[in-house]
């Protein structure tokens, strides 16, 4: 039992460290052979835990290999554009400028019923309404509207808007995060002061504050039951 | 880079010990094969048990460090099979018992042999 308790906690940690090497793509599961690598690497983690004669170097050796090899795959990816397209295909163009390409609908064995429902997930509602569809090599299927279709934006009716900031939490738990404060333009001292417009005095009793894209500060605080927090306002 | 650089050491750091413990169970495997067919399996078949007995007292013990290395590379059932049967050998050795000793080391000899053989990369491993 002990044994299968230790071997458990230390093989979490390899597996945790390998996903973390891996990238955050792999996390997304960008591509099909990310995706077989994280199913491949949740097997042979189980299997020197379920078997404890089975020695743990074997299982920890087969997911280094494979952290290798998916590693050295990106990186050639990376650098030519052939072995990239060869590991992780090509996106194919299922409707172009509007018109259905029915041959690559035959060559990927989709149904035009199968488009039709992924275009509903992309609130498309008809065919028409596309310009472009594209199936990605994840499997996804991008859409792109129609021009005439598209939502209005600040653009398209000439209203000049402010340059938007990334947000960022200042505060989480009564913990502040000075380098999002300096990251956003704002200073400690700032913080403080509109924390004290409104009656907050502490900022280890803030529930959470964060800057939104109008460089407009949101405070939320605890109720009295500590069940739910609710933005304060002035 | 960084990324490829620390996969390839990972591996490396498995593959290098790897590849010491296996000239090492190499040559340990091929000693104890020497002892067994020059000395003791012919120390047993001329009665000769204290010749017998003091072969087989070094290859249980070097079987015992031999043991305690390959824990970390080979499975324990393999490694459990070859330690009673050592056991076994060692006893019917000191009980003076031919036939059973005789019988016993040579299974001993072809299990010793599979230990190492089964983790040696070849094709009809991996295949």
């Amino acid at each position: 039992m002990t044994i299968i308790l230790i071997r458990t906690v230390i093989l979490y940690f390899i597996v945790l460290f390998v996903i973390r090497i891996m990238g955050k793509g792999e996390l997304s599961k960008m591509s099909p052979f990310q995706l077989i690598v994280i199913f491949m690497i949740a097997e042979l983690a189980s299997i020197p835990i379920e078997s404890p004669d089975v020695s743990m170097i074997t299982g920890v050796t087969a997911i280094f290999a494979l952290l290798f090899l998916q590693v050295f795959i990106s990186f050639i990816s990376i650098k030519s554009e052939k072995l990239k397209n060869f590991f992780n295909g090509k996106p194919s163009v299922l409707i172009n400028k509007g018109d259905i390409n029915y041959k690559e609908l035959n060559k990927l064995r989709i149904t035009i019923n199968d488009l039709m429902e992924q275009l509903r997930i992309g609130n498309m509602s008809a065919v028409s309404e596309v310009e472009y569809a594209v199936m990605e090599s994840n499997g996804e299927l991008s859409v792109i509207p129609k021009a005439r279709k598209k939502p209005l934006t600040a653009e398209d009716m000439s209203i000049s808007k402010q340059p938007e900031i990334m947000p960022v939490v200042f505060i989480s738990d009564g913990i502040i995060y000075s380098k999002n404060i300096c990251q956003s333009g704002w200073t400690e001292k700032q913080l403080a002061a509109e924390l004290s417009k409104l009656n907050i005095s502490d900022s280890r009793s803030v529930f959470l504050a964060f800057c939104d894209g109008s460089s407009k500060l949101h405070v939320y605080m605890h109720d009295k039951d500590k069940k739910t927090a609710k933005e304060i306002t002035k | 880079m960084r990324d490829l650089i620390i996969s390839v050491t990972c591996l490396l750091c498995l593959m290098v010990p790897w590849g010491i413990y296996d000239r090492y169970s190499m040559s340990t495997i091929e000693n104890y094969k020497t002892l067994i067919d020059s000395r003791i399996l012919p120390a047993i078949e001329t009665n000769d048990w204290p010749a017998a007995e003091k072969e087989m007292k070094f290859i249980a013990q070097n079987w015992d460090d031999y043991k305690s290395v390959s824990a970390y590379f080979t499975d324990t059932t393999s490694i459990n099979e070859v330690d009673s049967m050592v056991s076994k050998v060692y006893y019917y050795v000191k009980c003076r018992d031919a036939s059973n000793s005789a019988g016993e080391i040579a299974s001993l000899k072809y299990c010793l042999n599979f230990l190492h053989e089964n983790q040696h990369p070849s094709l009809k491993n991996i295949f």
